[in-house]
């Protein structure tokens, strides 16, 4: 199909270019894209601009990233550099020597893309961009590059590539790639819930994590834990020091059961470990560690696990109660001109009637659920005068008037909701699933209150992702009714996700602690890897060596025409090797005409340099 | 010193490689992706720069055999002159698929020379080099190099020769040839006339081919002999003077060389005295050759 489109190399590379810029578009700045698509268009036209042009162009860019990241040495500036240098060299393209260059530089800046984007999509992309790239290259460079070639190349370098990954030490390293994923106005998960600077929100469907869980009972919403914030400015609210578990791995001793069971694997690199309520133990390949008082346990700065395990009880277990013994969670950061306001407007000193009075109050004043409520900077002008929130802004309200009231509250970051895929039978959390509510310290064990159940129930009933989707009116889902049509379409999404959660399953798993269990498994102490790729190598050397001693006899097209032809004539019982060019006429005489008329144009191509168009295929139908 | 290791380190069938500038920033920009994937625990990234360094391994390969499997056949070195272009045809077998671009460098005992390329073809290459030493030079190696086929690895080869060159003096770009003592031929008048271009001209008549006007041959394509031209009988005589050449060297050898070749090229023939020896007039080209090769080696 792309050679009926008849593009040439410029064009393959420029689509692979733009592709590759859409792809990453997440990673790439907004002048890198659009430089790209607008170098891609003057390919295709067949547009050059001048040098001086492109070298400003390029101090352009350079300016442009310099001001967007303020530094230079990093991957993401890396790759925004690399792919304005290989664009415009596609433009300037002029000698041998640059079209090397290009070649080169596209084949690492895909492979180097796999920093940002890991999903299976891409990994299609990488393959069918690298073979166009190479069959290009090889049919520039005259040698063979149909596809069986390129197919028996990549089986030779697969089993190598397999082998060096299993081999290949991992390292615990601190360096992680930390992309701010939740931008200011995007919903999203942060550790601390801080909204007085928040006008609106919008949707932000990016996954954070899957979830395979097992022992889930029916109807049990999906609560994640993510953090516990307890320290409040009197409307915000912030982690303080009591709100982190201090992880301490160790092997379990005994089998716990009927707990909620979650194996969950997180997208990129987040702070915290989260876990559906509530957490009882973490497991990781490096051990494991209990939970306390369900407050937030946060990932190590030399390990940060991307797959791990979490087992969970129905309700709060009473394990432990030293943070709801601290006061401090009592009254504490409620501002004494709000804590006035409370007392006279929440007049019951219990906790259930105070629940209710406050539902009441919501109802009465008429307090409405946007993603969109402006700018709400304290918690007297939501209550007395905006009357409009989301999550954050009711927790937070709820929290302090627990507070004031005397009741011992944090509230929770985390999120709320999943949606389950059939297919691979796990649960898939995105950034519109970030949810906050409170918890209140009540007859020796913490109780969950969700406010925002009192004011938008089909939130809490739909979760994030659904809930977002059904009221956003920007980009596609504005187009609501086009939505049933568009339905097998979102169970074809399902079923690649499907697949790539198996993919990275198996990918994912030989990091460190993987590496090292794999090896466990056939008795191979991860230490003896840096004994074996030594021996690999000699191994590697000495096959290298056995190669040399070949002898290896390259023909010419014309010799290796006239070979197969010797080789057809040999299986019908006429030997013509080492015979004169008479005695092989002699010798044919006998046979058809299409052999002598093949025998004739053999010599015409041999001794005159005519070109016969199809003689091959002449041949090979003797 | 020098000599001993160059000895000892050029083989025949060795093949020398080290990445071009090319394949030293792609191996650098592996290496670097290699770190980060290790360092990010970034396993997709790790398998990508894995089937890339994959690829890098067979590409270096390939560029090893590229030249570990070609088989010299034979190789020539035109003897000319110094300054002059030298001519060089070198002869093989077994060459491998794809891209030659083969660049060829002379080793001899003293000093390298590097070969401009003059065209290729499977089995063979033209080529040609200046020196500007007259002499004898004795060749050692014939170094031949590529960056092909994939232009990341940068080969080369010690093709051990055992040929050698005599390089003739340079020549003059004008001279005055000295004609002071030869006996003047010319053309005389016949009764044979034609039209205004082809006056004392007579159609060829296989017989006297010394008179035949190439000039008339080039415009008409059939051979005319001139009619009333008669083969110039001057000669030249050159004397090595030892006197000159003790005070002028170069310069003077440079003249009698000219002198020679200008005397060959218009076919007055020439004679030579060298010292004791003594050369007869002659417009042979072997005569030529061997006075020049007296030149040079003086």
């Amino acid at each position: 199909m792309l050679r009926k489109l008849n593009l040439s190399v410029d064009h393959k590379q420029a689509i692979i270019l733009i592709v590759f810029s859409i792809l990453l578009f997440e990673t790439l700045t907004v002048p890198t894209v659009l430089f790209v698509i607008t170098c891609g268009i003057f390919i295709f036209k067949g547009l050059n601009p001048g040098v001086i042009f492109r070298h400003l162009t390029a101090l352009g860019l350079f300016a442009v990233y310099w001001f967007t990241y303020g530094k230079i040495i990093d991957p993401e500036v890396g790759l925004n550099f690399l792919t304005s240098i290989v664009v415009l060299k596609l433009l300037e393209k002029e000698s041998l020597r640059d079209r090397y260059m290009i070649f080169f530089g596209i084949m690492l800046l895909v492979s180097a893309g796999a920093l940002f984007q890991k999903s299976l999509t891409y990994v299609l992309f990488f393959t069918l961009s690298f073979y166009v790239l190479v069959q290009d290259f090889y049919i520039d460079l005259g040698l063979p590059a149909k596809f069986k070639n390129i197919l028996k190349l990549i089986l030779w370098i697969l089993p190598f590539t397999i082998l060096l990954f299993v081999f290949v030490p991992r390292i615990l390293s601190p360096f992680q790639i930390k992309k701010d994923s939740v931008q200011l106005g995007e919903i999203g998960y942060t550790p601390d819930v801080n909204i007085s600077s928040v006008e609106s929100l919008s949707g932000n469907d990016q996954v954070v994590f899957q979830a395979n869980i097992s022992g889930l009972s029916e109807g049990k919403q999906f609560y994640w834990r993510g953090n516990t914030v307890s320290s409040t400015d009197g409307w915000n609210w912030f982690t303080s020091s009591t709100d982190q578990n201090i992880p301490s791995f160790s092997k379990r001793e005994k089998e716990i059961k009927n707990l909620i069971s979650q194996k969950i694997r997180v997208f990129g690199t987040q702070d915290y470990f989260f876990s559906l309520d509530f957490p009882f133990l973490l497991i990781t390949p490096s051990g494991e560690s209990e939970f306390l008082d369900g407050r937030g346990f946060k990932q190590m700065t030399w390990q940060k696990f991307q797959r791990y395990e979490v087992l969970s009880f129905e309700e709060d277990f009473k394990k432990s109660n030293t943070v709801a013994n601290q006061n401090r969670l009592l009254r504490y950061g409620v501002n004494p001109r709000d804590a006035r306001w409370i007392e006279e407007n929440f007049k019951s000193k219990s906790f259930d009637p105070l629940i209710s009075e406050i539902k009441k109050y919501f109802s009465v004043h008429n307090f409405s659920y946007s993603l969109s409520p402006g700018k709400v900077e304290t918690f007297s002008s939501f209550m007395s005068q905006k009357k409009v929130g989301f999550c954050s802004h009711y927790a937070s309200a709820v929290g302090l008037i627990l507070r004031a009231k005397g009741f011992k509250t944090r509230l929770v970051s985390g999120f709320l909701g999943a949606g389950y895929n059939e297919y691979g039978d796990f649960y898939q959390i995105t950034q519109n699933d970030a949810h906050a509510w409170v918890e209140v310290w009540d007859k020796n064990s913490w109780r969950r209150i969700d406010p925002t159940d009192w004011i938008a129930p089909e939130r809490i009933k739909l979760g994030g992702e659904a809930f977002v989707q059904m009221n956003s009116n920007q980009g596609v889902s504005s187009l609501r009714f086009l939505r049933p049509y568009l339905a097998p379409l979102d169970e074809v999404k399902k079923w690649l996700h499907h697949i790539d959660y198996k993919f990275y399953s198996l990918l994912e798993g030989m990091d460190y602690e993987g590496q090292k269990n794999f090896f466990e498994k056939f008795k191979i102490k991860k230490d003896w890897i840096f004994t074996i790729i030594p021996l690999l190598m000699i191994l590697f050397a000495l096959l290298y060596a056995a190669h040399l001693f070949r002898k290896v006899v390259f023909r010419s097209p014309i010799e290796r025409l006239w070979l197969v032809f010797y080789q057809k004539m040999s299986r019908k019982g006429v030997e013509l090797e080492f015979q004169s060019i008479e005695d092989i006429q002699a010798r044919i005489k006998s046979e058809d005409s299409e052999i002598q008329n093949i025998f004739n144009d053999l010599i015409l191509v041999t001794f005159s340099h005519k070109q016969i168009a199809d003689l091959k295929k002449r041949i090979e139908r003797i | 010193m020098k000599k001993f290791i160059r000895a000892q380190f050029r083989k025949k069938s060795r093949v020398y490689i080290m990445p071009t500038k090319m394949g030293g920033y792609f191996n650098g920009l592996l290496f670097l992706m290699f770190l980060l994937a290790v360092g990010y625990s970034n396993n997709l990234l790790l398998i990508f720069t894995l089937f890339l360094f994959g690829f890098n391994l067979i590409w270096l390969i390939q560029s090893h055999f590229h030249l570990y499997h070609l088989k010299f056949a034979d190789i020539s070195i035109e003897t000319g002159h110094a300054n002059h272009p030298l001519r060089v045809k070198i002869s093989w077998k077994n060459t491998p698929e794809g891209p030659l671009e083969w660049k060829f460098s002379l080793e001899s005992i003293k000093d390298d020379f590097y070969l401009s390329s003059l065209g290729e073809n499977s089995y063979s290459s033209q080529a040609e080099f200046y020196i500007s030493q007259r002499g004898l030079h004795k060749w050692r190696y014939l170094r031949v190099s590529t960056d092909r086929p994939f232009g990341l690895y940068k080969t080369w080869i010690f093709h051990p020769l055992n040929l050698e060159t005599i390089v003739f003096p340079p020549l003059l770009t004008s001279i005055y040839i000295d004609l002071k003592s030869q006996v003047i031929g010319g053309e005389e008048e016949t009764a044979f006339k034609g039209t205004e271009d082809f006056r004392s001209l007579s159609p060829y008549d296989q017989i006297e081919s010394k008179k035949i006007s190439w000039k008339h041959y080039a415009r008409t394509g059939d051979l005319y002999i001139k009619e009333g031209y008669r083969p110039l009988t001057s000669v030249l005589d050159l004397k090595f003077d030892p006197e000159l050449f003790t005070r002028e060297k170069d310069y003077y050898l440079s003249w009698l060389a000219t002198q020679m070749v200008e005397s060959y090229r218009l076919g007055i023939p020439f004679s030579f005295e060298f010292g004791e020896k003594k050369y007869l007039a002659s417009t042979d080209v072997l005569h030529l050759n061997q006075c020049l090769r007296d030149l040079a080696l003086c």
